[in-house]
């Protein structure tokens, strides 16, 4: 969305000077941590080892970073996992939420109650139940245990979350199509799901970022070393050996190659998760 | 009446569904002799050499477990070469829950066809296994089994192993804390090596600590420590307090109290901030040891499973080890085991008590103890000075590197393990208590200050009353 | 009182609920289950393993106020976790807010400020533990200290005791969690790129100054993202338990929030039954603030003009 700044009298530049200068601090703190972990990724095992914290990395053992490739076999789990999920989940979030946005029907209240009181059962105490159930379905050590769950929905708040981009667009779409004969498929194909492109993204981005460095959810179900996803297995190696040689540094490496690629369709998509499309000929 | 309808319905809802999926949860009470004499009648005891069988036997992903186990397998099958032996590997991270969840399903559908026979367990988790009854009654194996008897082991791991009158592991080493030396450290500062022979006392201990400070501060470098342990850490933290006479949990006319906060335990504390104070000690320590492994700590408290690990690592050039030092008025050495237990419902429990058995035979121990990461638990192996875990050398290691240190008052009162105050808790209490317990020296080291060390208020005296006060109200708890 | 539908708003509902297929099948199937068992466990003294008795002892324990129930430590939890639910969602919806004003310009190099503030975010999450620790450490001695202290240290300055003393800690986590304002920033940013743009020039044209477009345009047409925000950090504040891997119970339990507590009352103590009740309790207590939120939530305001 454009905003065209107009550079208005002095008294507006000192404002902006401010601005920047109060923005460029909020971005210095905001970093810190990160700076921190591209810093302590660095570090040699002995400066990891040292009691004493300190900023700057003293040597610059970039050999650290070698360690991706002990990993990268398990890269192809963790792809599979992602394209399934990053695509299923935010269109059958978009599928789901069409009704609950836009019709009426009987039940409509309950039904949202009942999808949104799906996540407000503490995750906590679900855990040996749906283990017993993913076991029952023959689901344990197998990879299609973490991308089962992609196709019914993406779970309530995503849910939750298109229903409220839904609900500000604009019935006049609707309605549009509606007199031009389309039946709710159509609606929904042709009119809705186009101008929900950002927020569909948002989900899709969402869901990569987070598969990409989870390590808890196939913690739980896998256990063969071919089946682990990335994280896991960087993870899964880092906690079976934490005697004498402090591996932190080589921690904050591969943590720092794992947010590259989420870095890199974070700047890919910027511009459509945020700009959003518009429709030429509707006011509004 | 619209929400009485609907709530009628899910109700309704959810007692349909508990019918359908069933109560397989739920277990009727039953005698436990009756059930062990149809486990005992089920398993052969008498079994020639080419027995065919199966076995299945989980671990965690640790390089040294995929060794020790690697020794007994390897041998086992020498034994029994038609048993077929499988390793179910979990990450280390996430073990014990991940072992109780299978069993979890396992006990829902009745099926455990599919379960291990035999997994590994670290003594503190055993308590946790028993309440969920997944581990078998050895003692049950034992008494039917004319060939086998526990005499031959370390009496005090075999005590650590079991509960409530009934074994429940196998263990597999004797775990003793020692104390590594960094030599090449010591000749630098020109201080007499600790003795492998001899405890060392109190003053003895404090003159090296100093002499050893003393050289290090003069090298200018914040990073050298004389001492590395691990406070935080109930093996070491608990012989430390009970040498000064502190005691956590006790019984008095049949009641469990905690009478923790005493002068024992002030003064127990005291001299361990003191050492902070004077920079012996950087802080309540972790339980990697990487100040002594990468060479910037003259000493370093530790058990022998850690010694392949430090070898490995390459750092320290020459290692030696004594015998723990004298601490308070009185001595005491933590000792400890880890060991294999039998899954309470094995598929193959004729093969899983060979297994076991093995574990612990002449031939079983000598080859775990080739591996160094442990000490045998057997007694005949203990004594043979040409058995390998005694014999067990590296280059990293000092000329004259006595392995008696590892087994230093063996069998004496000296010996005491966690057991001493865990014995008069139920298994849910353990776990509150035992973090209290190591959180309050970890508050001790970190938030008192040098100058506020002795405050009623903020310094030692108030982190011991949080402690007590805390464990006190865990023991007044329902417990089941 | 029975409705009488007429014959198109039934077979509209069908239409409706064959878009639903997915989520009801998906509860069916995934999310029935556990659910319901759950329920039952906390009726039983299941402990992770099997169970032998059933009754309603697991919720008589919750509100047994004596010193030998359970009942004064889960509601000092719950203490605990609404007074960090409230403090974060308002601190993150404000500074998330003015962020997100902040980042919509389209100024050069924007693309790239709003990566870097949305980098934090990207820390996994096993390595923010430590990362954190290593940056707020608080130690009374000189060694221990994390940078933030080492560095007022040298500078002369006290240091600053974050998550070591019982007062400071729930401040300090409500600060460390400021860090990930810039995850909601994009969606934020989101619902600001639906705004038509010929709603500001329109507005431009009457004579409105920038404050005036900011809170008659900007902020009533986000509100239906402000209010899932509000509703989704309570619900997901509500149930936080990873501190736990970083900061254990927190020192003198100031961390102790319930989610924490379920957690350990379910694998430390093996005390499934129990904590499935006290889960039931805190699902009660969402449900029912839940329900309080969408009640008064007049002030969202949706799209049509």
């Amino acid at each position: 969305m454009e905003r065209i700044n107009i550079y208005k009298k002095k008294p507006d530049v000192a404002a902006h000077i401010v601005k920047y200068v109060v923005s460029a601090l909020v971005i210095v703190v905001l970093l810190f941590p990160y700076a921190f972990m591209l810093n302590k990724s660095l570090f040699t095992s002995a400066e990891a080892a040292s009691v004493n914290v300190h900023f700057w990395p003293q040597h610059f053992e970039i050999k650290n970073y070698g360690i991706i490739v002990k990993y990268l076999p398990n890269l192809k789990n963790t792809l599979i996992i992602l394209a399934i999920n990053c695509f299923f989940q935010p269109f059958t979030a978009c599928f789901c939420a069409f009704p609950l946005a836009r019709h009426k029907f009987i039940g409509k209240k309950f039904m949202f109650m009942l999808v949104m009181s799906t996540v407000m059962v503490p995750s906590i105490i679900l855990q040996i139940p749906t283990y017993i159930m993913f076991s029952s379905f023959g689901l344990i050590n197998k990879l299609a245990s973490q991308w089962i769950q992609a196709f019914w929905g993406g779970g309530a708040l995503s849910i939750f979350l298109v229903i409220q981009f839904m609900r500000s667009l604009p019935h006049e779409l609707d309605e549009a199509a509606t007199i031009d004969g389309a039946n709710q498929y159509q609606i929904f194909f042709r009119v809705v799901l186009p101008n929900v492109v950002n927020v569909f993204l948002y989900l899709a981005i969402s869901m990569f970022i987070g598969l990409w460095m989870d390590f808890q959810n196939p913690l739980i179900y896998l256990r063969k070393p071919e089946v682990f996803t990335l994280a896991l297995a960087f993870y899964a190696d880092y906690s079976n050996s934490t005697t004498i040689v402090n591996q932190t540094n080589e921690l904050c490496a591969m943590a720092v190659m794992m947010t590259v690629p989420p870095m890199i369709v974070f700047l890919l998509f910027q511009k459509t998760m945020i700009g959003g499309i518009k429709i030429g000929g509707v006011k509004g | 009446m619209k929400h009485f309808k609907i709530t009628a319905v899910l109700l309704g809802f959810i007692i349909i569904a508990a019918s359908l999926f069933g109560c397989g949860f739920m277990k009727k009470n039953s005698d436990l002799d009756k059930e062990m004499s149809a486990i005992i009648q089920n398993t052969k005891f008498d079994v020639s050499s080419d027995y065919k069988g199966e076995l299945v036997i989980a671990r965690n992903m640790e390089s040294g477990e995929i060794t020790n186990l690697k020794a007994f397998i390897d041998t086992f099958k020498v034994k029994y070469p038609n048993i077929k032996v499988t390793e179910q590997e979990y990450p280390s991270a996430n073990y014990v829950t991940t072992l109780q969840s299978e069993n979890a399903a396992a006990n829902n559908s009745g099926n455990y066809k599919n379960m291990f026979d035999v997994f590994w367990t670290a003594e503190n988790e055993m308590p946790s296994y028993v309440t969920l009854d997944m581990l078998m009654p050895l003692d049950y194996f034992d008494r039917e089994d004319d060939s086998f008897s526990t005499d031959g082991l370390v009496d005090s791991m075999v005590a650590d192993s079991s509960l409530d009158g009934h074994m429940y592991v196998m263990p597999r080493d004797y775990n003793q804390l020692v104390m590594y030396y960094n030599k090449d450290l010591f000749d630098a500062a020109n201080v007499a090596v600790p003795s492998s022979t001899e405890s060392m006392s109190t003053e003895q201990f404090a003159s090296m600590l100093e002499s050893l400070q003393t050289y290090l501060t003069a090298q200018g470098d914040a990073n050298y420590y004389s001492l590395d342990a691990y406070w935080n850490w109930e093996s070491l933290l608990w012989p430390y307090v009970k040498s000064f006479g502190s005691e956590l949990i006790t019984k008095n006319d049949g009641k469990t109290v905690c009478n923790y906060q005493s002068d024992a335990t002030l003064e127990a504390y005291t001299k361990l901030k003191e050492m902070q104070i004077a920079r012996y000690i950087p802080n309540a320590g972790n339980s990697a040891m990487g100040l002594f492994g990468m060479g910037n700590a003259a000493l370093g408290i530790h058990s022998r499973a850690v010694l392949t690990s430090l070898l490995d690592a390459n750092v320290v050039k020459n290692i030696g080890v004594a015998p723990l030092p004298q601490f308070g008025k009185e001595y005491y050495i933590g000792a400890g085991c880890s060991g294999y237990g039998m899954y309470r419902h094995a598929p193959h429990t004729t093969e899983a008590w060979l297994f076991l058995k093995h574990i612990v035979s002449q031939e079983g121990q000598e080859e775990f103890g080739k591996t160094g990461n442990g000490v045998p638990v057997l007694k005949s192996a203990l004594a043979d000075k040409n058995a390998s875990w005694c014999t067990f050398t590296h280059a990293n290691l000092v000329n004259g590197f006595d392995h008696n240190a590892y087994v230093y008052a063996m069998g004496t009162d000296a010996v005491t393990s966690t057991r001493d105050y865990k014995q008069y808790l139920a298994p849910a209490q353990i776990y509150k208590v035992k973090t209290e317990f190591q959180n309050s020296v970890q508050y001790i080291l970190n938030y008192t200050g040098v100058d506020n060390y002795l405050d009623k208020d903020a310094g030692i005296p108030y982190y011991i009353k949080l402690a007590q006060n805390k464990i006190a109200a865990t023991l007044k708890k329902d417990v089941k | 009182m029975r409705h009488t539908y007429s014959k198109r708003m039934i077979k509209n509902s069908l239409v409706s609920y064959s878009f639903l297929l997915p989520v009801i099948i998906g509860m069916a199937v995934f999310a029935m289950y556990p659910i319901v068992m759950s329920f039952i466990y906390s009726f039983t003294d299941y402990n992770g393993s099997f169970a032998t008795t059933a009754g309603i002892f697991n919720y008589a324990e919750i509100f047994n106020f004596g010193l030998s129930g359970a009942g004064r430590e889960v509601f000092n939890s719950f203490k605990i976790t609404f007074i960090y639910v409230i403090a974060s969602t308002a601190l993150s919806m404000v500074v998330g807010y003015i962020l997100a004003l902040f980042l919509q310009r389209n100024i050069k190099g924007m693309k790239v400020i709003r990566l870097l503030c949305y980098l934090p975010v990207l820390i996994p999450g096993f390595v923010s533990g430590f990362i954190y620790r290593d940056i707020f450490a608080y130690s009374a001695m000189p060694v221990g200290n994390g940078l933030i202290n080492t560095w007022l240290g040298k500078l002369g300055l006290g240091k600053l005791t974050f998550f070591g003393s019982a007062q400071t800690a729930l401040a300090s986590l409500v600060m460390t969690n400021l860090f990930g304002v810039g995850g909601g920033m994009i969606m934020l940013l989101a619902a600001f790129g639906n705004i038509s743009p010929e709603l500001y020039e329109a507005a431009r044209i009457d004579g409105a100054g920038y404050m005036r477009r900011l809170f008659f345009i900007t902020v009533p047409l986000s509100t239906p993202i402000l209010f899932y925000n509000v509703v989704v950090s309570m619900i997901t504040g509500l149930q936080i338990f990873g501190t736990m891997a970083s900061y254990g119970t927190g020192i003198e339990d100031s961390l102790y929030f319930i989610g924490i507590r379920i957690y350990n009352t379910a694998f430390a103590d093996n005390n499934y039954g129990l904590a499935c009740a006290e889960g039931y309790l805190l699902f009660m207590v969402t449900i029912a603030l839940s329900l309080l939120l969408f009640k008064f939530s007049g002030w969202v305001h949706y799209g049509e003009d």
